[in-house]
């Protein structure tokens, strides 16, 4: 039940990222709510929840797009745990550590994904990707995660005392 | 114990990233089937994506809309000068294509008309409601004299009743003091048309003979008995007969062919042509 809850969350995501930002791209860039997720999903409870919600965010995008099936999955799942691992160390009350999070993360996810494309499919240019993909997908990430942060964290506050875990779902 | 656990860990995590390296080179080229699992999730999420992508586009042309509102604004501003600037231009050309048209008629009619013809710019209408004259851009030194004939192509307009050295007075038929010997085009027989006081754009008819043959219909035209009008000009047509209370005559009412109302150009008869040889 409660797996199929990520589920339908993240695929809400998905569906928001390739229908509405589509309309809102800025300088041809849509913003990556599922990184933003689950970067926050890491902040609140640590690198294993991070992680396999990482994994199975990435997942399902790779299953949307089709090509290169577990890239996705595999950045997100590192970021998550990455991020995760200050889990203790960050005030979360603090709107900026967050904000500065999102920017951090999706710029690792960026920098894996061009590394990982180049590996396997055609070559990305470094500074050309990290210029006009990854450094504006990360600005855009992190209005977005100032804007959304707030009322996430009223979320998971609010079903953290309900033991909305993520460790009921493995 | 505790290091078989942690050796086991690793094992799993590396046997882990393989499969999702091995995955993602498998599925890094175009592939001919799509698997179950992609195939649900594509199909769940796509008539929701569909629905949100036509609300997103709406949207966004909102946003849009609202964004650029001051570049619509000045763009419509702009508009509106061109459009205004176009209508004049439009009006201009339609103006000067009926002036075209109403000239060609004109000089058509000139170059049919027995008569040798003065032309001429309507320059002002009377004052008075009284009367029904106009003054006309000819005069003495033009060779216009009192009691000629003015005309259009569409048929008689009336007749000079002073002249100065540059402008002539011309009396029209609507008048109720004008009156025009004339001729029912149809039977030949001789009426006299007069301008009728309460009806400024219809003749009245009267009959000169007791049994006049007229209809409705019947086109009025200038006898040339008067000893002002030449004959065989086109006044008007018969819209309505009307018998006396002791049905002996008839009197008719009669539409003119020239609308006395828009006179811009007339010609005047300064004789017939013949006289020119």
């Amino acid at each position: 039940m409660k797996f199929a809850v990520w589920v339908v969350a993240f695929l809400m995501n998905l569906v928001f990222q390739s229908t509405l930002f589509t309309f809102f791209q800025i300088k041809g860039v849509r913003p990556d709510l599922l990184i933003i997720l689950v970067i926050f999903v890491a902040l609140f409870r640590g690198p294993v929840e991070g992680g396999k919600a990482g994994f199975l965010a990435g997942l399902l995008e790779d299953l949307v797009v089709g090509q290169f099936i577990g890239m996705n999955a595999f950045i997100k799942m590192f970021v998550g745990i990455v991020v995760g691992l200050f889990e203790k160390r960050l005030y979360r009350e603090n709107l900026l550590i967050p904000t500065a999070m999102v920017f951090i993360g999706t710029f690792i996810a960026g920098t894996l994904f061009i590394l990982l494309f180049n590996s396997f499919g055609p070559d990305i240019k470094w500074i050309e990707g990290l210029y006009s993909l990854v450094m504006p997908t990360c600005l855009y990430n992190t209005i977005i995660g100032f804007l959304i942060y707030k009322p996430i964290y009223r979320l998971h506050k609010h079903f953290k005392g309900k033991r909305w875990s993520f460790r009921q779902i493995f | 114990m505790f290091q078989g656990v942690r050796f086991k860990r690793i094992l799993v995590s590396i046997i882990f990233i393989l499969i999702l390296i091995v995955s993602i080179h498998v599925t890094s080229h175009e592939r001919e089937e799509v698997t179950f699992l992609e195939r649900i999730i594509r199909d769940t999420i796509s008539p929701l994506q569909s629905l949100l992508n036509s609300t997103g586009a709406r949207v966004s042309d909102y946003f849009n809309t609202v964004i650029h509102v001051k570049k619509i604004k000045e763009e419509n501003l702009h508009l509106t000068k061109e459009v205004s600037q176009l209508l004049a231009e439009n009006n201009e050309l339609r103006r000067a294509q009926k002036e075209n048209e109403r000239l060609r008629r004109m000089l058509g009619f000139k170059e049919e008309t027995p008569y040798q013809l003065l032309p001429a710019k309507v320059i002002a209408r009377d004052p008075s409601n009284w009367t029904d004259t106009i003054i006309i851009g000819v005069g003495e030194k033009d060779g216009v004299k009192k009691n000629m004939a003015v005309v259009t192509e569409l048929g008689l307009v009336g007749h000079i009743i002073s002249v100065t050295n540059y402008t002539a007075r011309v009396l029209l038929l609507i008048d109720s003091r004008s009156a025009v010997g004339a001729r029912l085009e149809r039977s030949r027989d001789l009426v006299i048309v007069e301008g009728l006081e309460e009806e400024e754009t219809h003749f009245w008819m009267k009959p000169l003979i007791r049994d006049v043959d007229v209809k409705e219909g019947d086109r009025v035209v200038s006898s040339g008995l008067g000893g002002i009008y030449p004959g065989e000009l086109l006044i008007g047509e018969v819209i309505q007969v009307k018998t006396d209370e002791y049905n002996v005559t008839k009197h008719a009412l009669i539409k003119p062919f020239v609308n006395f109302m828009k006179l811009e150009e007339v010609f005047v008869i300064i004789g017939p042509l013949e006289e020119e040889f």
